[in-house]
């Protein structure tokens, strides 16, 4: 019977029609494999860093700058034994040079004459760290010019003083050898020694700022008399440079003479 | 109690490291400062910070002036070198800020201490246009007035922190060791070479800092001496002081990409200081297209 059953079921699969062969659907291309996406990693984290900083220490850097010898400082910066020990260290200073181009002349019996002068100065300034509001300091003036023709002055200045907020006073000694041969205004002063002292009152405001003084010397040689000299001037800045402009009037026994100048000055600005 | 955690598990170093074997670590210690390998576009953020003092005189007070400038930079790096390098200064911002609003034409010296650069390539963007801006603006021709620079090469290309490496690296006498540090887990080699022979010289200290003495430095600092005479003649003399370069960085899927950087400087005459430090923070590495 099994037997029987298996005949007739291998038959019925014999007689079933064939399925009509099929065309073969064409293998579908693999997909290109989409590009990698650039990477991208957030690295944020802000500027602050664990790392040390050349500025924070920046007040000690100015305090290691213009540091001086200090027997050269007290030589050059008069008023420095004013200052107790524990200042010493703080104190600073520097050298400079500059030429002078004035004008000078003379005012006399014989009217007024004028000329120029030509000449360079050495300067020592020096002044007193870790001061705020009064700032105290210095400056050491050797100025030598020639009025061609009419004479010359040989100058050293000494000044010190402090700065009280915006006002300057400075004040000290000077000593100066000069000679003057204004013939055609009439003054005429032989080569002598003066020695007296300056005082000087600045204000600054800004990019501008502005002095006055006076200046008060006596004759030691060549029988000079007594002078008096006023003093003014300003300094204007523009960017790093610096208009600088001068001006003295001194009355002496033998008529009146006067300086005036202007100069520019590079100096490091932000 | 963090601070107890970080003590259980800062512990001693790898029982493998071998604190003698100094050269092993000297050859990778400033990978960080070549930059990632293949190309990658960088984008961050800066800040400069310039300093001057000015002393007094007989018709000025003395005054310290400060100038900050913050921005944004963004550059392609290609194998170490840059390829671009652009950064802006947002003038608007900057005033609110009350940083300092470059005016437009003028320029800031940057540069930055990781992978070789050419000083030719520095720009800045044009107006508050944000660097990466800029650079997608330049790459599709666009005529914004802005570009990368002319003629440059890599062979015109410095790396800073390499050249200043480099600088020490082939002196004649130099110090070098390893340290373990248990506090950070991390395993520091100090490099120390004094700047002349003389006896007592001053050094110069290159640190690189390996987490878990991992095959990554992502630390390096270099420390000049805190003050040296550079210049001396007469009265004049010439200091320089507190210069230092820091960098950091960070490891990601293998990648060693820089996060920070900061230098600086300051240098002290004729009773003028005047002192520059940068600092830049990386914010994104993207891969090139």
């Amino acid at each position: 019977m099994l037997i029987a059953l298996l005949c007739l079921s291998l038959s019925a699969a014999a007689q079933e029609p064939e399925a009509p062969d099929e065309p073969e659907a064409p293998e579908p291309e693999p997909e290109p494999e989409p590009e990698p996406e650039p990477r991208t990693f957030d690295l944020s984290g802000g500027l602050d860093d664990d790392a040390g900083s050349a500025l924070d220490d920046f007040d000690a850097a100015v305090e290691d700058s213009g540091e001086l010898d200090p027997e050269v400082l007290s030589a050059l910066a008069p008023g420095l034994s004013l200052l107790e020990g524990g200042k010493m260290s703080l104190v600073r200073g520097r050298f400079s040079a500059r030429p002078l181009l004035l004008v000078a002349g003379a005012q006399g019996d014989g009217g007024g004459q004028a000329g120029v002068g030509l000449g360079a100065a050495g300067l020592h300034r020096w002044w007193v760290l870790g001061m705020d509001t009064v700032q105290l300091g210095g400056e050491s003036r050797l100025e030598a010019v020639g009025n061609l023709g009419n004479g010359y002055q040989l100058t050293l200045t000494s000044v010190v003083g402090p700065w009280l907020g915006p006002v300057g006073v400075h004040a000290g000694p000077v000593v100066r050898l000069d000679r003057a041969d204004w013939e055609q205004a009439g003054v005429q002063q032989a080569a002598g020694v003066l020695a007296g002292g300056r005082g000087l009152v600045s204000a600054a405001a800004g990019p501008v700022s502005l002095y006055g003084g006076a200046e008060l010397a006596a004759g030691l040689t060549g029988g000079r008399g007594t002078e008096w000299t006023a003093l003014g001037g300003g300094v204007v800045e523009l960017g790093m440079l610096q208009v600088i402009g001068r001006f003295g009037w001194r009355e002496a026994p033998e008529g009146a003479l006067w300086t005036a100048g202007l100069g520019l000055h590079f100096q490091p600005r932000l | 109690m963090v601070w107890l955690i970080g003590a259980a598990l800062a512990g001693p170093p790898p029982e493998e490291l071998d604190l003698e074997a100094v050269t092993v670590w000297e050859d990778r210690a400033f990978l960080l400062a070549d930059g990632p390998k293949g190309c990658w576009v960088l984008r961050g953020e800066f800040e400069t910070r310039l300093a001057l003092y000015l002393p007094m005189t007989v018709f000025s007070r003395a005054e310290t002036d400060t100038r900050v400038t913050r921005g944004t930079f963004s550059g392609t790096m290609r194998d170490g070198t840059w390829e671009s390098f652009v950064y802006s200064v947002p003038v608007v911002a900057a005033r609110a800020a009350g940083t300092y609003p470059l005016p437009e034409g003028e320029e800031i010296w940057l540069r930055p201490l990781v992978g070789a650069l050419d000083d030719g390539l520095v720009t800045r963007a044009a107006g508050d246009i944000p660097p990466e801006t800029a650079a997608a603006t330049e790459a599709d021709g666009g005529s914004v007035s802005v570009s990368f620079g002319g003629d440059s090469s890599s062979e015109d290309a410095v790396n800073a922190m390499r050249a200043s490496i480099d600088d020490w690296w082939d002196a004649t006498v130099r110090t070098s060791y390893l340290r373990w540090d248990r506090d950070t887990d991390s395993l520091g080699l100090v490099m120390e070479v004094p700047t002349s022979d003389a006896r007592g010289a001053e050094l110069v200290t290159l640190t690189a800092t390996f987490p878990g003495a991992g095959p990554h430095a992502t630390r390096i600092d270099t420390v000049l001496p805190k003050r040296q005479v550079v210049f001396e003649e007469g009265p004049i003399k010439v200091k320089a002081m507190n210069g230092q370069l820091h960098l950091r960085g960070r490891v990601v899927e293998g990648l060693l990409l820089p996060t920070t950087e900061r230098w600086g400087g300051v240098i002290g005459a004729m009773g003028f200081t005047v002192g520059y430090e940068q600092r830049m923070a990386y914010t994104s590495a993207q891969e090139c297209p």
